[in-house]
């Protein structure tokens, strides 16, 4: 017999196959699966699946995933256990503190930041998220500073129980989660399917413009749908606090967000009921794996496996409806190249040479003034501007979203180290072999690719991130006991970042022959419109996963000089956040030109190297939003902007036409006359009115 | 006495003086007991045995209630009497600064503090008043002397509330000072409310002041947002205020440690300013008004922008200063030259927003003025702990140069703003001719030289197209001709760039969708007009969102519009993605019949569909024009436009090219033939296919 959707949402059936899996589990594994393990897992399943409705909401009424979702909760549970533990408040008053608090920054970073970017494309309105979210973060850390020293650390709620099922111990907390997060869940699940209020929010993210013609307020559904998404987000936390502890910082952890984004995605983004129950049965997987394995290592790995899955046997079930929304996760402003009918004049010429002259000038004799250290940082700079081109190459030019690109710049670093340190590979050679094999991971990333667009790319991607960090730079081959050696040639802070330089220098000169040989204007084209481009026969697999080739190579090798640069490195120091972040910046730079790219590193990376801390928070969260907000095409776009609009006077005053500077604005090829002939004067009663 | 007597008739031309002198009276002594309260703190501190700390926290609600304050204040006096507002708002600091002399316990001091802010709310309808009771001519003097009231009030409070408060003590000092309030409470009772816009409409010429439905305080500030001038103000306001504010605290103390300047010498050089910013101030009202009368906003705006950047310079001046007198000079220009900005920044807002939410105007732009002055309170005070106090009044130097950067940028759209708010007025004064001229001359829909685009592409030029009461108008034209874009600027749906778009002759010009929709400007969208997910009957139940608070019409209209469409009575349980295209027109048709149309605009109605179903869906169509609904149909089929309507509009690149009769469409071959080359070559194949369709 053959099962059919149907058939699995049957509860019946859905039940017996529950129970027979866990039979059989109970059989297969070494150590079974006693039910104490199992109720664990459903509590921990049962706070995921909070996260998971979060999510799903946000994007059900916006088509975009809200980093900053974990934040909000962890910022009030933070609050109200400080308050607790340290001010000896009352459990109910701070908890009901904790969660004004996590609706407040939800309501107010959404009336802030997410309204302003209402209409731009998706991508932008992601990279706000990871803004927010570094942005309460901030506010997370400071609630954390309120506790007085030598405080208890005693979370329990008012719910005094404690007794053991098998070996598991439970106590008030795990009840608390047992109650409450139920009740959560299928009051949000009712309200959001069988409520006529339901369906307005369900019709404002179906077909926003034909909602708002009938009188809907798409804005203030976005803006509910964030209030609700922060309570969730409060209660998730708090409830998660007795259970395993206060987690300070836990808003911005991999592993929280992956086990939200885990059952959400399995749920199609989409469907609340079927993500609860992949969160609880994920829960009770990840406890099972605990319980027989001794490790959590593997469960990411899981995760990353189960979601790669679930998306690609879901693009094949749904085909074309969802399309439409993934496409337009696309990249919103394209950057003019320089005009061809300019670029020959020769004083226009020798003014860009000497511009770009001028700006090698200034990298090579910037570190003069810098110390050892100063020395050190500023080659990390240069490097993180090979991993930033590394995304331009993947995004900007080829239009594919990667959340994971730090974990290969930490692939490329960890791998150069290990061989090196262990197996004494020497430095020139690796510098070859490791990029190399970071095109080769790339292009294993890239082959969901084929399938997998938008943001679903994105989380693919970030999925892979948090497993290489958790599973992968944790083997042995990916271990440095030792710090690496430099050769002798770049022994010194100053000629390695002279080397490093180079390679920039190099990569640069190498991506602008890619960008218009025939294999980059195919990237652009897949980017632009991948069907158009098919139909003119462009190879679509060959353009995508070149595209990840290239940018897996730049990455590692960004990532290879990174651990000669630093001389010892291991898998914390490239935690999955920082992928986002990576992209955040070159979206800030502006996508699409190396411009972009470097100033995304200078910005970043230079600030946070050469600025005191509270300027660099501010570079960071509030920086990005703001850049956002008034600059949607990053910092990149000012400065394209200001050329083009020197460019556009300066051939008004030569006389010489340029299309593509004044494609924007109209001419008029009918004279007046004609004009006046064409259209004849109406209303003669209203011209009386005027003139009189 | 009679000089000034005559001068100030000369300036105010026929317009009477007591309201601006009873405004400007009121607004002094608004800044006596806040004066009062700074000077004899240490008196009412000793006097309740508190601390200061104490003392700070009956501050701080005062300062978060002056952020909120003009916002909400702005929202009651666009919809209430002005006057009576602003009486009452005099009656209650009265009462407040009396009880504040008789509080009993330090913590009633505060709520009476708190009172007295509150008092002082109704100070946009103050600005609003000015505009309304003045010309464009006398406003510059009227705000002018409004204003001074804002740099005389705290001095002559001062004075007053240290002389008073020395001989007989702190509360008798709160108490004898509301004593002007009191006359002056009496004079506010002669006050008539003016009629709102009634005075910008006699400048233009006409009698009689448009009638306009008002807004809510959110929606209002997103529609004044819209407009470029006005939101480039206010960032540019709120960013210079910021760093006027931060440098402020920072000077005092910058005489301070830098200078070693006593703390009586430091009030000496607070006041010196005062004299030069009064002539400034009126100096600059006095120029900014001539320059506007004259249409020169443009040249305002460079002014304001200009002033801004040598503020700035000033400060940077006042920054290096070698010698103690070269800074208080700098700083006394410096006030000075900003001051000269107030008075232009305030004419120019009172010229760009429409008088029905001008209060809340004001009141939005008073609340960007504080926006950022905590925050700039804060930032100016740790820095100058860090780096000290001079480079912190240098760190400040870039922020007003910014802010004159954006008060800059306002001068490439000033002239267009203040064009369009000329062009409304006038288009809602013919409107209300038509309407008295008789009920079928009205016009429901009336847009006017209405251009627009996405981005830097412009769509539509210099439309203008009306709807009567009752009529079927056809709206023509080839793919990207501009149609769909037209209706969606009638919608709300975008923002048109210049013109005006009236309803009934209300502005409805960059209101949000939702609002037109409210007032029954429904649009029925080609292709993808239902909610695939949904099943029909909760497609229908949307229909009537709106009127969802009243049960029987929900219930009256989907028995109605069921009679009309049967076939979607058959599949209310289906989800609306699985419909035939005819079925999924009928049922947007449906749901936009549902939500109480006041006109109905209907895009490409045929589009994709096979000719049988197009009739049926005529035949409906049909129907509600029977009823008298307005109908703007959009098509690129001229059959079906001649069958329906009785105007046709032909839009050719985003221009009209034609407006007539529908018969008279027929006459202009070399129309049809240029746009529709299909069966355009015999003139009358059109017509015979009419015959056989109908």
């Amino acid at each position: 017999m053959r099962l059919t959707a149907a058939d699995v949402r049957n509860p019946a059936i859905g039940a017996a196959a529950a129970v027979a899996t866990w039979l059989a589990a109970g059989f297969l594994l070494p150590r079974g699966l006693p039910p104490g393990v199992v109720l664990i897992g459903c509590v921990l399943g049962l706070i995921n699946a909070l996260g998971a409705i979060g999510l799903i909401l946000v994007y059900r009424a916006g088509k975009y995933v809200n980093f900053a979702q974990a934040g909000f909760g962890s910022a009030g549970a933070v609050l109200a256990f400080r308050l607790i533990s340290a001010n000896r408040w009352n459990w109910f008053l701070a908890v009901g503190l904790g969660l004004v608090v996590s609706v407040a920054l939800a309501g107010v970073s959404e009336v802030l930041f997410i309204q302003r970017l209402f209409k731009a494309p998706r991508l932008i309105l992601t990279v706000a998220t990871i803004g927010i979210a570094q942005f309460v973060a901030f506010f997370e850390l400071w609630f954390n500073t309120l506790a007085r020293k030598g405080t208890l650390n005693n979370f329990d709620p008012p719910l005094h129980l404690r007794f053991r099922v098998n070996q598991a111990l439970f106590s008030g907390g795990h009840v608390l989660v047992l109650i409450v997060a139920p009740a959560v869940i299928v009051g949000l699940i009712i309200f959001f399917q069988r409520s006529r209020y339901g369906a307005v929010v369900q019709a404002a993210a179906e077909n926003a413009d034909r909602a708002r013609l009938l009188g809907v307020s798409v804005r203030s559904i976005s803006t509910a749908t964030w209030v609700t998404v922060g309570a969730l987000s409060g209660v998730a936390a708090i409830l998660a606090t007795p259970v395993s502890g206060l987690n300070v910082g836990g808003g911005a952890g991999a592993g929280l967000l992956l086990r939200a984004l885990a059952p959400a995605m399995i749920g199609g983004l989409e469907s609340l009921p079927v993500a609860v129950v992949a969160a609880l049965v994920l829960g009770v997987v990840e406890q099972a794996m605990a319980f027989n394995l001794r490790q959590t290592g593997p469960i990411e790995l899981v995760f990353f496996a189960i979601i790669l899955g679930v998306l690609l046997l879901r693009r094949q079930a749904r085909g074309r409806t969802t399309e439409g929304e993934e496409r337009s996760f696309g990249v919103s402003t394209v950057i003019r190249p320089f005009p061809r009918e300019l670029a020959r004049i020769p004083s226009l010429r020798v003014a860009r040479q000497a511009a770009r002259a001028l700006l090698l000038a200034a990298a090579i004799v910037f570190p003069l003034t810098l110390e050892l250290s100063g020395q050190n940082l500023a080659s990390a700079v240069v490097l993180y501007m090979i991993a930033a081109l590394s995304i331009t190459v993947l995004t900007g030019y080829a239009g594919q979203v990667s959340f994971g690109q730090w974990a290969i710049v930490g692939f490329g670093a960890l791998l150069g180290g290990g061989l090196a340190t262990q197996h004494g590979l020497p430095f020139l050679p690796g510098l070859a072999i490791v990029p190399l094999a970071g095109a080769a991971l790339a292009v294993v990333i890239g082959l969901p690719a084929l399938r997998i667009r938008g943001i679903f790319l994105g989380v693919t991607t970030l999925a892979f991130g948090i497993a290489a960090q958790a599973y992968l730079f944790q083997r042995p081959l990916f271990h440095l006991d030792v710090p690496v050696t430099r050769p002798s040639f770049v022994n010194s802070e100053l000629s390695y970042y002279y080397f490093c330089l180079a390679v920039l220098v190099v990569t640069m000169a190498g991506l602008r022959n890619l960008r218009s040989s025939s294999i980059g204007r195919s990237m652009v084209a897949v980017r632009d419109n991948d069907r158009a481009a098919a139909s003119y026969g462009v190879d679509l697999v060959r353009a995508k996963l070149s595209a990840f080739a290239v940018s897996g190579f730049l990455a590692a090798l960004a990532g290879y000089l990174y651990v000669y640069n630093a001389g010892k490195l291991d898998s914390g120091s490239f935690p999955a956040l920082t992928s986002l972040l990576l992209f955040s910046a070159v979206v800030i730079g502006g996508l699409g030109s190396q411009a972009g790219a470097i100033l995304a590193a200078v910005y970043f990376r230079g600030v946070s190297y050469f600025l005191p801390g509270y300027a660099q928070f501010l570079a960071t969260s509030v920086g990005l939003l703001l850049i956002l907000l008034f600059l949607p095409g990053g910092i990149g776009s000012l400065f394209f902007g200001l050329r083009d609009a020197f460019l556009r006077k300066y051939a008004a005053a030569h006389r010489i036409r340029v299309p593509s500077l004044v494609a924007d604005t109209r001419e008029d090829q009918d004279g007046p006359e004609e004009a006046a002939m064409a259209s004849p004067p109406t209303e003669p009663e209203l011209v009386g009115v005027v003139s009189s | 006495m009679t000089a000034v007597a005559k001068d100030r008739k000369k300036r105010l031309g026929d317009a009477p003086a007591l309201p601006v002198l009873v405004l400007s009276g009121l607004s002094t002594v608004d800044q006596f007991d806040t004066a009062a309260f700074g000077l004899l703190a240490p008196e009412i501190v000793a006097d309740f045995h508190t601390d200061a700390t104490t003392f700070g926290f009956i501050l701080l609600p005062q300062l978060l209630l002056a952020l909120v304050l003009p916002l909400v204040f702005g929202y009651i006096a666009d919809r209430t009497s002005r006057v009576r507002l602003t009486i009452v708002g005099a009656v209650l600091w009265v009462i407040s600064g009396f009880l504040s002399g008789i509080a009993p316990t330090v913590v009633l001091l505060g709520v009476f503090r708190l009172l007295s802010s509150i008092a002082k709310g109704p100070a946009p309808a103050h600005q609003s008043l000015l505009a309304d009771y003045y010309p464009t001519e006398a406003r510059g003097f009227a705000f002018a002397l409004y204003n001074a009231s804002f740099r005389i009030g705290p001095s002559v409070g001062l004075l007053a509330a240290g002389f008073i408060g020395q001989y007989w003590g702190w509360r008798q000092a709160f108490i004898i000072l509301t004593l002007p309030g009191v006359v002056l409470t009496l004079l506010a009772l002669r006050m008539r409310e003016p009629v709102r816009g009634l005075i910008d409409a006699q400048e233009a010429g006409e009698s009689e002041a448009p009638q306009q439905s008002t807004l809510g305080p959110i929606r209002a500030a997103r529609l004044l947002l819209k407009t470029p001038t006005f939101k480039r103000m206010c960032w540019a306001t709120a960013v210079t205020f910021a760093a006027v504010v931060g440098s402020g605290v920072a000077l005092s103390f910058y005489f301070h440690t830098v200078f070693d300047v006593q703390a009586g010498m430091r009030g000496v050089f607070d006041f010196i300013p005062l004299p030069v910013s009064l002539v400034t101030l009126f100096a600059g009202g006095a120029y900014a008004q001539r320059l506007l009368s004259e249409g020169r906003s443009k040249k305002v705006v460079q002014l304001t922008s200009l002033m801004l950047a040598i503020g700035g310079a000033l400060f940077a001046g006042m920054a290096y200063a070698p010698v103690v007198w070269v800074a208080v000079l700098a700083s006394t220009a410096a006030v000075a030259v900003s001051t000269f900005a107030m008075l232009p920044l305030q004419l120019l807002l009172a010229r760009l927003v429409p008088a029905h939410i001008r209060s809340q105007g004001f009141g939005i732009f008073g609340f960007f003025q504080f926006a950022f002055t905590g925050i700039a309170l804060l930032y100016g005070l740790s820095l100058g702990d860090r780096l000290g106090f001079r480079a912190t009044i240098l760190a400040f130097v870039p922020m007003l140069l910014f802010g004159a950067f954006l008060m800059w940028t306002a001068t490439f759209t000033v002239a267009r703003d203040i064009q369009r708010m000329d062009d409304t007025a006038m288009a809602q004064l013919h409107a209300r001719r038509r309407q008295a001229e008789g009920p079928g001359q009205a016009y429901v829909l009336d847009v006017r030289g209405v251009n627009a685009g996405y981005g830097n592409v412009q769509i539509l030029f210099d439309v203008d197209f009306h709807v009567r009461t009752g009529e079927v108008v056809a709206l023509l034209g080839t793919n990207g001709a501009g149609k769909s874009t037209l209706l969606r600027v009638i919608s709300g749906l975008l923002t048109p760039t210049t013109g005006t778009i009236l309803l009934d002759g209300d502005d409805i010009t960059g209101l949000d969708t939702e609002l037109t929709a409210q007032r029954g400007v429904i649009q029925v969208p080609g292709g993808r007009g239902v909610f695939p997910g949904l099943s029909v009957a909760r497609n229908l139940e949307l229909g009537t969102y709106l009127y969802w608070s009243e049960p029987d019409y929900v219930e009256q209209a989907q028995r109605d519009v069921l009679e009309l469409f049967p076939r979607l009575g058959e599949r209310m349980k289906q989800p609306a993605g699985t419909l035939s295209g005819g079925e999924q027109q009928m049922l947007t048709l449906a749901q936009s019949l549902m939500s109480r149309p006041r006109i109905l605009m209907i895009d490409e109605l045929s589009l994709g569909l096979a000719p049988i179903v197009v009739q049926e869906l005529l035949v409906a169509v049909r129907e509600i024009a029977a009823r008298g609904t307005p109908i703007v149909l959009v098509e690129q089929s001229v059959n079906i436009a001649m069958t329906l309507a009785d105007r046709a509009y032909f839009l050719e690149k985003g221009e009209v090219r034609f407006d007539g009769a529908t018969s008279e469409l027929m006459e202009r071959g070399d129309l049809l033939r240029s746009i529709f080359l299909e069966g355009a070559g015999t003139k009358m194949g059109a017509g015979t296919k009419l015959g056989a369709g109908s």
